[in-house]
């Protein structure tokens, strides 16, 4: 049982128990029915906590996940990053220093000179390196499966930089003063993809996913075997980046 | 001869004392009419604060900091207590802004508590602020 549950429990009486029950009930059956996926991620995503109507939470029944088909990337293309700055008030990377949550990766095949581009970031893994080496606890995974920072116990030392295979975090070096409200981050602090949480507790889909124009980039519920992404993941056999790691990531790729 | 002057000595330590007592009284009257905390301008038109303002003088550093864990930690969301909504209601009308100037709200107070506030490296304090990327002076 994890922190979250034993939370709950502790606050919810019986009839509390039963209403959210029902409520639950009739949201999963409404989000089945709909063809909104907005409407669907968040009535599945998030369950109504019984301390504040209207306030929810990040479920353990959730399993947040990205598909990547390499397939139908287009080199010339970097709307996914475009988004994701945008998104998130980073400033467009100039330099190596600069910060990048998403990167798009080339690779060559030398002897064939044939080329696969496509994008990477924070891979959201089940068993992150990033959060094991942490010595505050500030690197840590939510109950949905999404890798966070949470930057108001994060004492810049930068072991999750080291320790993530996927180079993922990055570390702010410069004051910042240009955040949008909704995406509060600064100097001393490391960070990476949030999977644009606040955009995916609000139902939607993150920045990269919703900006993409060959629809290369899918977004889901990997727990849910009825979500698109579920489906695609098991049609293409897709499978994570150094899948030999045991990570078990949350983003998943296709034709790399 | 000696007596005399001893008790010279006590009534002048006396006479000391009661100037002390009444310097003092002095002091905490003026503080007391004078200090108390900094006016702050409030912008009732802007709707209710999160509880009356003794409360909120209070409680608010209790109320953002249980916030921040059950936000970034549980994903709680449309929570009442949110840093970006304190600095809607509270931003000067001038500066748009609860930490720019030395007399808005957040910052006037701080400094005159002598608290450091630091969460405004990293949450927007000031309202309309773009990021660097859509107003092009991106580095
Ligand atoms: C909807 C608008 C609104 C929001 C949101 C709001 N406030 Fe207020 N706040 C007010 C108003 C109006 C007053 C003046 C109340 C009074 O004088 O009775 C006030 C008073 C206060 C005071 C007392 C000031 C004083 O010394 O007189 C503090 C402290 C305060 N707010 C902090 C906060 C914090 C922290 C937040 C965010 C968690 C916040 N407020 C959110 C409108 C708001
Ligand atoms: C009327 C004076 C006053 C105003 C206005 C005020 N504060 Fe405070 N604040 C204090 C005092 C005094 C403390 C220290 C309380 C203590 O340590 O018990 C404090 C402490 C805090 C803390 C905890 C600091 C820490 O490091 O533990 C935070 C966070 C905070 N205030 C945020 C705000 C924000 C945000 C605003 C503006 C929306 C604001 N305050 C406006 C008086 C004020
Ligand atoms: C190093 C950067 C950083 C600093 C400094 C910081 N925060 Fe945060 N804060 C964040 C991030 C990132 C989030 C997560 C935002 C999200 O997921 O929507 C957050 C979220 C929050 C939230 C919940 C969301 C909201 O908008 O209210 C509260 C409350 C909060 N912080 C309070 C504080 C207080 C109080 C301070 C100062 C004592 C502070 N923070 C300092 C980065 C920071």
């Amino acid at each position: 049982m994890n922190r979250n549950d034993s939370c709950r429990d502790r606050e919810i009486s019986e009839t509390d128990r039963s209403r959210r029950a029902f409520l639950a009930s009739v949201a999963t059956a409404m989000g089945a029915v709909s063809l909104a996926p907005g409407i669907f991620l968040m009535s599945v995503g998030h369950e109504v906590a019984a301390a504040d109507e209207g306030v929810r939470r990040a479920s353990a029944s959730v399993r947040w996940g990205l598909l990547i088909d390499a397939t139908r990337c287009r080199a010339d293309c970097d709307a996914c990053v475009l988004a994701c700055h945008q998104e998130n008030g980073l400033p467009l990377p100039q330099s190596s220093a600069d910060v990048r949550w998403i990167r798009k990766v080339t690779l060559r095949d030398p002897k064939s000179g044939a080329e696969r581009s496509f994008p990477a970031m924070c891979m959201h893994c089940a068993h992150p390196p990033c959060v094991d080496v942490c010595p505050t606890g500030a690197s840590f995974k939510r109950a949905d499966g999404i890798v966070l920072v949470n930057r108001h116990t994060c004492i810049g030392c930068r072991y999750c930089v080291m320790a993530c295979p996927y180079k993922a975090r990055n570390f702010v070096h410069a004051p910042v003063t240009t955040q949008k409200p909704e995406v509060p981050r600064g100097m001393g602090c490391a960070e990476g993809c949030t999977l644009c949480v606040h955009r995916v507790d609000q139902g939607k889909e993150p920045a990269c996913v919703a900006a993409c124009p060959t629809g290369a980039l899918l977004f889901g519920d990997l727990n849910d075997p009825h979500s698109a992404i579920a489906q695609r993941v098991r049609e293409l056999n897709a499978r994570p980046l150094r899948s030999d790691l045991k990570l078990d990531p949350g983003v998943r790729f296709f034709g790399v | 001869m000696v007596a005399r002057s001893r008790w010279h000595h006590a009534a002048l330590l006396r006479r000391w004392r009661a100037w002390l007592v009444t310097l003092c009284a002095l002091t905490i009257a003026v503080v007391a009419l004078a200090g108390g905390p900094p006016q702050v301008t409030v912008y009732p038109e802007r709707g209710p604060c999160l509880a009356d303002a003794a409360t909120m003088r209070r409680d608010h550093p209790k109320m953002l900091h249980e916030q921040k864990h059950r936000t970034v930690v549980l994903g709680e969301r449309g929570a009442r207590v949110q840093l970006a909504q304190c600095v809607s209601c509270h931003a000067g009308a001038q500066s748009h802004s609860v930490v720019a100037s030395e007399r808005d709200f957040c910052r006037a107070c701080h400094d005159y508590v002598a608290v450091k506030l630091d969460c405004f490296h990293c949450h927007q304090g000031t309202l309309g602020t773009q990021s660097a990327w859509r107003s092009g002076e991106g580095r």
